[in-house]
């Protein structure tokens, strides 16, 4: 049997575009300490590290080597995991697995990023398939928008719809003090901003940032101590596939994201996430997902998501709130987006998030998303397994 | 323990330089063998993990593209970098929880596309050392070897004897990269001086190379296989960076070796253990990794080489495989050391066969100066 586990502490940087104040190091020591704190814990608590970025948006290879001051990492167990933009759920789903196999008690999760260090999108591009698609689909921005056509063809979605997404989250993110963009926008202000590659305008798309996120994973025993109120974890299930960003891949649905949370629900006794999850922190790298990936979720049905949208269902004072945090459409730093949402979900668990705290939170999820290939969902409970 | 884990099946590649396969042709090849050996399908398998670095795959998010060529299309699969024991510990760890009972596990490199060494450069702190452009792995290797020989007293020609055994060991191994059966001392004295005292023959070749193995829970394993391979214990464990270290010793091993004896049982090592595959990236780490390994006292490591012990025919074979000296995929070496022990254990080391091995050890190791390093112990029934 999987050992009882629980999220027992969380810790966020501060984000913005340029961390010129610190060093790789810096950053990731900073996010520790505060997880540290936030559990009440030093670090001759914590009996093993897991780490995770991706490599090539610093130019540097081999974080858990160079940055062991900072990780806390020396004479400890340590492993660097890396997937796509999953990799920060990648990383806080291994730390799961460390406590639960029963190898360690305490266990420090650690994902980061300084995207200003090198060129995002230049690397991202590297990601694409050398021959064909790399002279022509660059970054993460062209996908989803092929995505997205397809979607507005087949459902008559509106870029309004995703527009809404949008403004949702970043106003959520006014309450967010950890969120890198803050700033109050309207419809108007989404439509009337630049387009990328249609139909997702630059209000539409996440912003790139530094920043970094710690967890700490107890075992039961020890997560009761620690936490007054821990966030335990129910089930991790992930999916992956195969796209070449240049086929017209997925158009109606997200397979792996389906496949993960129809898992997910499964484990986890959920037979009515719209009824039976309380909030979601979901990995929207565009808010074009917003609208789409909620059928992936089933949380409705197909082609239903923009009337809930407009009515409001996913709003900090809908049904189920998306987002209190601001999602990664306010604060992407990309090896910790994906972490930060199981932090934010614990958050909401824990009854500690704050201005952006959802009432009555029992049942929280979070998923990732990597390079259309990759996703992850993650269900918190304030109850044990 | 909650449950036992077993090795039920693997395979690995023939180690070359530039090999004529492309990395996912290389990926398939190897993981479709693992399940064949196995007897099982990819249906079976319910998660993949696989090991490898963007840096050496020469593209950001690189699982994208091998994941389906190691069959985990819409299964759990994840990526622990760099050495692929690090990807079975995580595999092993997944198994024990109970949500998963078979494991695919993969590693790889081709060295040959994306030169090793230099990329080793991108290991170093970015804000000092990267900016000398000075160091890289040889270069800090070589300050390693200095410090061990300077402290111990061991010669050149202590080191080159570690590489005239591995190299000829190597040459009964057909998946080996560097096959050498009547190499000399002399030979390896003069070979191409890198940083001083590296050559080319004490440090690892640059190799392209994969491998893969199935795990399976002790129930799933019984069904699969009449001859699984256990694992005892595990254990990893990383050291600070350069800069902070006593470059003369792997303490992190000493920590790593520490946690695997203790979950195997293991009191007295040399007694209790048959035979060793480690990963000696250089010639001289290899006897530092037994005085880590607690095969001898500090220092002492020389002797073992001196008096043929860790030869194929002494009382404790070390690398019988060639280690990585015979043939170095970065990634995959320290999971192709798991694999090489355990067809020892399976009597299935076809020309270096060791007699009556029950129990090996396997050592995987990463970064500068061997700054990871993890350990597993393995016995058979």
């Amino acid at each position: 049997m999987a050992r009882r586990t629980a999220i027992v502490g969380i810790g966020q940087t501060y984000h913005c575009a340029r961390r010129d104040d610190v060093n790789g190091q810096e950053l990731i020591n900073e996010a520790v300490t505060r997880a540290l704190e936030d559990a009440g814990l030093t670090m001759k608590d914590i009996d093993a590290i897991v780490i995770g970025n991706m490599d090539h948006f610093e130019a540097i290879n081999y974080v858990d080597g160079w940055s062991v001051d900072g990780s806390g990492a020396f004479m400890r167990p340590i492993m660097k995991l890396t997937t796509g933009g999953t990799s920060g759920m990648t990383v806080a789903t291994a730390g799961y697995y460390h406590v639960a196999s029963g190898f360690f008690d305490v266990v420090l999760a650690i994902g980061w990023e300084m995207n200003s260090s090198s060129d995002t999108t230049a690397a991202i591009t590297t990601c694409c398939q050398p021959l064909i698609e790399r002279d022509f689909f660059a970054g993460a921005i062209g996908p989803l928008a092929a995505e997205y056509t397809a979607y507005i063809k087949r459902f008559g979605a509106t870029e309004e719809d995703a527009a809404l997404v949008s403004v949702r989250d970043h106003n959520n993110a006014l309450n967010n003090p950890h969120a890198h963009l803050r700033t109050r926008i309207t419809v108007e202000d989404v439509m009337k901003s630049p387009v990328l590659c249609y139909p997702i305008k630059l209000l539409d798309m996440c912003p790139r940032s530094d920043g970094a996120c710690a967890l700490i994973y107890a075992c039961e025993g020890k997560a009761e101590k620690l936490a007054p109120r821990p966030a335990w974890v129910h089930t991790i299930a992930g999916s992956r596939d195969f796209v070449y960003m240049g086929e017209p891949f997925q158009h109606e649905e997200l397979i792996t994201l389906e496949r993960a949370s129809a898992r997910a629900y499964k484990r986890a006794g959920i037979t009515d996430p719209l009824k039976e999850i309380d909030v979601m922190e979901l990995y929207l790298p565009a808010s074009t997902t917003g609208v789409k990936w909620m059928e992936s979720l089933w949380v409705c049905g197909r082609g239903e998501a923009p009337r809930l949208i407009r009515e409001g269902v996913f709003n900090m004072d809908g049904q189920l709130p998306v987002n209190p945090s601001g999602g990664p459409l306010a604060t992407n730093p990309i090896g910790a987006t994906a972490m930060i949402r199981v932090g934010e979900a614990a958050l909401q668990i824990m009854g500690k998030a704050g201005d952006r705290q959802v009432p009555n939170v029992r049942t929280a999820l979070a998923t990732a998303f990597g390079s259309c290939s990759w996703s992850d969902v993650t269900i918190l409970r304030d109850t044990k397994p | 323990m909650t449950r036992r884990v077993a090795i039920v099946g693997y395979a690995q590649s023939n180690h070359q330089y530039d090999m004529p396969l492309p990395r996912e042709d290389m990926v398939f090849e190897v993981v479709k063998g693992a399940l064949e050996d196995a007897g099982i399908t990819k249906k079976e398998v319910d998660t993949v993990v696989s090991a490898s670095t963007d840096f050496l795959d020469g593209r950001t998010i690189s699982g994208v593209f091998y994941g389906m060529a190691a069959g985990a299309y819409l299964k759990d699969e994840s990526k622990a970098e760099e050495d692929g024991t690090l990807a079975l510990y995580y595999a092993f760890m997944r198994i024990l929880t109970d949500i998963y009972d078979v494991a695919l596990v993969e590693a790889h490199t081709q060295g040959s596309c994306i030169n090793p060494h230099q990329v080793s450069f991108y290991m170093l702190d970015p804000l000092f050392d990267r900016q000398f452009n000075v160091l890289n792995d040889i270069a800090t290797a070589a300050l390693q070897a200095r410090m061990y020989m300077s402290k111990y007293d061991v010669a050149e020609e202590d080191i080159a004897m570690v590489a005239v055994k591995n190299l000829a060991n190597a040459a009964s191994n057909p998946h080996a990269h560097r096959r050498m059966l009547d190499v000399t001392p002399e030979e390896v004295l003069n070979s191409k001086l890198y940083y001083e005292p590296i050559r080319e023959l004490t440090m690892s070749p640059i190799s392209d190379g994969a491998c893969a193995l199935v795990l399976a829970s002790e129930e799933r394993a019984r069904e699969f296989t009449d001859s699984p391979v256990w694992i005892l214990g595990a254990g990893s464990c990383q050291d600070s960076y350069l800069r902070d270290r006593n470059l003369h010793r792997l303490e992190s091993l000493e920590k790593a070796a520490q946690r695997a004896y203790e979950m195997a049982g293991i009191k007295d090592p040399v007694s209790e253990l048959e035979v060793l595959e480690v990963s000696e990236k250089f010639a001289h780490e290899e006897m530092m990794i037994y005085e880590a390994l607690g095969l001898c006292r500090e220092g002492k490591g020389r002797v073992l080489i001196e008096d043929g012990i860790t030869s194929k025919y002494g009382e404790l074979p070390v690398n019988p495989s060639g280690g990585a000296l015979g043939a170095d995929p970065v990634c995959a070496t320290g999971l192709i050391r798991v694999i090489e022990a355990a067809k020892q254990i399976n009597g299935e080391a076809n020309g270096y066969q060791m007699p009556h091995a029950c129990r090996a050890l396997a050592h995987g190791q990463f970064g500068l100066c061997a700054q990871k390093n993890v350990v597993f112990v393995l016995g058979g029934e």
